[in-house]
């Protein structure tokens, strides 16, 4: 009972031994491989070259030849195991299982993990030797060929982007043009080679490197060059050491923390009693927070990813971890090859990463506030400082970074952060109610995920219509903010007027829509009146027999109005789906309101006007939408029955635009960027009103079918 | 459509005098009736040229059933009305499918503000219209240095620089981004009727079978899923009739490279229509057949609904 005088019994502290054990032999692995694969020390071996060199066995067995192949692929898969087996140690030490079981595997674990490290090791070691041979006549082409085992694991796409990048690195060198050459034979060359082919084509890789390099070595300061280039390309920083090994480290701290306070029989209890969603709880967000860190450094801006690989935030706190060794900043920085501009950079690097660290800190007590059932209040008060720590940390490290000329890539880190935020939130609320089980943090998981999948595409097209530079795969916000795209759509009279027009024929085919749906709709609930039946007949017989495209298209010619906007209005504001659903609407009416009103002596007209419609606000507010929508978002009509650019709307515009490059000259602006703003030009009306009116739209959508 | 006739006043008045007594409603109806006539059926009467040969204003000539005959020996007309059962139907499965699941999760939410944000996003797509949908996917899915999916799978390792996946250009990748598209566009608004029929239950019932003993998944499955079954065939019985008007989505997606997987009736008619030497009379022949094979299916779909909710859907 007495919470300050608990003791550890055996298992316990077996269970705490063993955490540290596996975070060091968690290590092992990549300090080793580190080893095997460092050009100088700096460089250090990538989790997503595992990953690559799986789905890549030809190029392996470029690089180690065939054997090894099988090792490396166990190694891996042994070692995505041992994260699950990870998982199953922490569920059963969290529930209190069986001590033999736990025991048990733990053993496994750390053996497994050894097993993995050595296992890499020797699959690396075999890898790098490949480019031996070499390193002895060519010290700056050993760097060239370590490079490429340790972070590229594909020689060809490497020289390519050596290819690539030729022109910006050799821009001051007077024989540029000469090294670029000699780069693109070799590219070529490198293409042409079949690569499962084994040792014999290794030889004519190598073979055909050693002349190409003769070549090369002739040009005079090619070594200062080559050692500025690969200077460059090791600026890759983010090392996924320390992602894997940091992020490993948590789940061990969150470990300790969760067994060390279920010791006392009435805390085990009351642990017990808040129900299993507690436990599963951190489960969730010990998994949540391990699978954001290894899976996020993977989607970083293409290009850039494989010559300077992000920053991401753990290497920001690796980066403190190793500040208490050094004396001054700038020798960090330099350490890790970042080439900083002035003392504003390095102070807002520091703090930003101040900032992190106490986020991480305050997360910490978050989640331990949490399982001791501290008041909400704090908790809610923590997990939100957790979030803005993080988030203002981010931004300020991430514009300082900026500035050094390696392309920031974390903005999807600053992603994890506002998740993170984002989940605190229901997870502290969720606290307090016995009745929220593991199902309900999944099923908020999952909503979560789906409204990612929904608002991903649309977040793309909004940050790229507002970014000048344009391009490159998922930006979290705009890496040049400019409106140039916006002012050019609005105010090129080539896509103005097909805005307008989509005004035009948008407020008067929704008004001629509604004017016809409710005429028609409120003779179709007087029941009474002869030839009612008949006059429902006519209208829904067209909804079971349609004339099609060229019967449409030869009637709106004899009308005389194809090629008109009367040819897009007049028949869309006829819609009988809508005229039934607007009846449905007027038959809730309460036909006493409608008597009694009779009684009074006023005309149907009367009643029409006075009584009907006013009640019937909300069917117009959600038939008018449907209308306006429809209008607004027609492609179909203009595209059969309007043949004029003139007349066209901006749907049309908008096809022309993206599918046909169909755009305004402006040279100021990205192609990319220019389509995005049409876009949003395009979407933009609704989404204001949307939020406002979605009880308007779900009504009509209920009434449609429920009382048709 | 079936008719509850009210209880209002019995009207026993002579058939003149109730005429006269609603000559306002005649006058109220008549816009009504001149635009259904105007754009509804004045146009049937073009279907006559499925019966002549129509390749220009001037040469039209009677043919009788050729058009039918040439029709049905046209393996581009089959082929595009199996892929329009097709891609409709798998559609139809699936965004149901989808939308079931994704209903029967969110009514387990009990945090109305998280409900009703998840609500909000999961709608949105549905405003956007087909041309922006085909424009966003276009961008995303295309091999060009935006493409996020390649610069994705680029990124992981599964393929190399080079070997960017033409998505919405290639034959084995078209369908599987077409469903997926749909699904984005419409799986949220298709749980708008099953959120609505699920709000419907009592608890009470749920509060007798957790008393009972019923786990979350044993009430899910005898409680919820019955009573949202009549909804599903609801919902399916209404899409199904509308299969045949598969257009605009596909007609925004098609290009050269892919028209043997996407090509449908709708497009298959434009295409032809606007072809280099068109021949108006089989075009709209297509067009006719297109039209009655909706129409058997409506009349079928109003059959089926009619067996199983007494009730019509036209």
């Amino acid at each position: 009972m007495n919470n300050k005088k608990f003791k550890y019994d055996k298992h316990q502290i077996f269970t705490m031994i063993f955490s540290l054990l596996a975070v060091i032999a968690f290590f092992l692995p990549f300090s080793s491989g580190v080893s095997a694969t460092s050009l100088d020390g700096k460089h250090s071996f990538q989790i997503f070259d595992i990953i690559g060199f799986v789905f890549q066995p030809d190029k392996l067995a470029a690089g180690a030849g065939s054997t090894f192949y099988l090792s490396f692929v166990i190694s891996a898969l042994l070692l995505v195991l041992l994260f699950f087996l990870a998982i199953v140690i922490f569920v059963q030490t969290l529930l209190q299982g069986k001590v033999g079981i736990r025991r048990a595997l733990a053993v496994v674990f750390f053996v497994g993990i050894l097993f993995a490290g050595m296992s890499f090791n020797s699959t690396l070691t075999e890898v790098a030797k490949t480019g031996n041979n070499l390193y002895e006549v060519y010290p700056e082409f050993k760097i060239a060929l370590k490079t490429t085992t340790g972070s590229v694991n594909n020689w060809v796409r490497k020289i390519d982007n050596l290819v690539e990048e030729a022109d910006e690195v050799f821009a001051e060198y007077e024989n540029k043009d000469e090294i670029v050459v000699t780069l693109q034979s070799l590219s070529e060359e490198a293409n042409g080679i079949d690569y499962s082919a084994s040792d014999a084509t290794k030889k004519k890789y190598n073979q055909y490197i050693f002349e190409s390099m003769e070549e090369l070595i002739e040009i005079e300061d090619q070594e200062a060059i080559f050692t500025s280039y690969f200077k460059n390309m090791c600026k890759s920083v983010s090392n996924i050491s320390n992602v894997y090994g940091i992020g490993f480290l948590l789940l061990m701290l969150l470990g300790l923390l969760l067994t060390g306070s279920t010791y006392t029989e009435k805390e085990l209890t009351g642990f017990r009693n808040t129900g299993i969603s507690v436990r599963y709880m951190y489960i969730g967000v010990m998994a949540l927070v391990f699978f954001g860190t290894l899976l996020l450094p993977i989607v970083t801006v293409p290009g850039t990813s494989q010559i300077a690989t992000g920053f991401n935030t753990l290497t920001f706190i690796s980066v403190l971890l190793a500040f208490g060794k050094l004396t001054n900043f700038d020798d960090l920085a330099s350490g890790l090859g970042l080439t900083l501009t002035g003392e504003v950079s390095s102070a807002l690097i520091m703090v930003g990463i101040l900032f992190m660290v106490i986020s991480l800190g305050l997360m910490i007590a978050f989640f331990y506030t949490n399982i001791k059932q501290k008041k909400f209040i704090t908790r809610r008060i923590l997990g939100i400082a957790t979030a803005v720590c993080y988030i203002l940390g981010f931004i300020l490290a991430n514009s300082a970074l900026k500035t050094t000329g390696i392309s920031v890539t974390s903005n999807l880190y600053m992603l994890l952060g506002i998740v993170l935020a984002a989940a605190t939130l229901p997870f502290t609320a969720m606290m307090d109610k016995e009745r929220y089980k593991a199902f309900s943090i999944i099923n908020i998981l999952i909503f979560i995920i789906i409204s990612a999948f929904i608002l991903v595409p649309l977040w793309k097209v909004i940050v790229d219509s507002l970014d000048a530079s344009a391009g490159y795969g998922m930006k979290l916000w705009p890496a040049k903010f400019d409106l140039e795209g916006y002012r050019t759509v609005l105010t090129y009279p080539t896509i103005v007027k097909p805005f307008l027009v989509s005004v035009l024929t948008t407020v008067a085919g929704t008004a001629l829509g509604l004017i016809l749906s409710t005429l028609g709709a409120y003779v179709l609930v007087q029941f009474d009146m002869p030839g009612r039946n008949f006059f429902a007949n006519i209208l829904l017989f067209t909804l079971i027999f349609q004339a099609g495209m060229i019967p449409v298209y030869l009637n709106l010619q004899n009308l005389g109005i194809l090629n008109t906007l009367w040819a897009v209005i007049l028949p869309m504001s006829i819609n009988v789906y809508n005229l039934v659903l607007m009846r449905n609407f007027f038959e809730g009416i309460p036909s006493s309101l409608i008597e009694s009103a009779q009684i009074d002596g006023c005309s149907p007209m009367g009643i029409f006007v006075r009584i009907v419609l006013p009640l019937s606000k909300a069917a117009l507010a959600s038939i008018g939408l449907m209308f306006a929508v429809a209008f607004w978002n027609d492609y179909t009509t203009f595209k059969l029955y309007v043949m004029d650019t003139n007349l066209y709307n901006f749907q049309m515009k908008l096809r022309a635009m993206i599918f046909s490059s169909d755009l305004p000259n402006n040279n100021s602006i990205s192609e990319n960027t220019l389509q995005n703003a049409a876009i949003m030009v395009a979407i933009i009306p609704f989404m204001i009103i949307y939020p406002f009116c979605q009880k308007y739209f779900v009504k009509g959508v209920n009434v449609g079918a429920v009382k048709e | 459509m079936k008719e509850e006739k009210k209880l209002a006043v019995v009207n026993n008045k002579p058939l003149k005098a109730r005429i006269f007594q609603y000559r306002w409603f005649y006058v109220m109806f008549l816009p009504v009736l001149i635009f259904i006539l105007l754009f509804n059926y004045l146009p049937m009467i073009g279907y006559r040229y499925a019966f002549y040969e129509y390749k220009s204003a001037l040469s039209i000539k009677w043919v009788g059933l050729d058009n039918f005959v040439r029709l049905l020996s046209t393996e581009a007309f089959w082929s595009a009305f199996i892929n329009t059962l097709q891609l409709s139907i798998v559609k139809l499965l699936m965004n149901t499918g989808m939308a079931v699941i994704i209903s029967l999760l969110l009514n387990e939410i009990k945090n109305l503000t998280f409900k009703k944000v998840t609500q909000t996003i999961i709608y949105l797509p549905h405003f956007m219209s087909w041309v922006v949908t085909a424009s966003v996917f276009a961008l995303i899915l295309s091999i060009s240095e935006s493409g996020l999916v390649n610069n994705l799978l680029l990124n992981l390792g599964l393929i190399n620089d080079g070997e960017q996946i033409y998505f919405l250009g290639t034959k084995a990748t078209w369908r599987l981004s077409y469903y997926i598209i749909n699904i984005w566009k419409d799986t949220g608004w298709g749980t708008i009727l099953f959120l609505a029929t699920l709000s419907g239950i009592n608890p009470e019932i749920y509060e007798a079978a957790t008393i009972d003993g019923a786990s979350r998944f044993s009430s899910m499955r005898y409680i919820t899923l019955p009573a949202l079954s009549n909804t599903i065939i609801t919902v399916l019985i209404l899409n199904l009739a509308k299969i045949m008007n598969l257009f605009e989505s596909v007609f925004v997606l098609i290009n050269d490279n892919v028209i043997d997987v996407a090509q449908v009736l709708q497009t298959y008619t434009y295409d032809i229509t606007f072809a280099a030497a068109p021949d108006f009379g089989f075009s709209t022949a297509v067009g006719l057949f297109r039209s009655l094979v909706a129409c058997v299916l409506v009349l079928g779909c109003n059959y089926a609904s009619k067996k199983v909710r007494n009730r019509g859907i036209v």
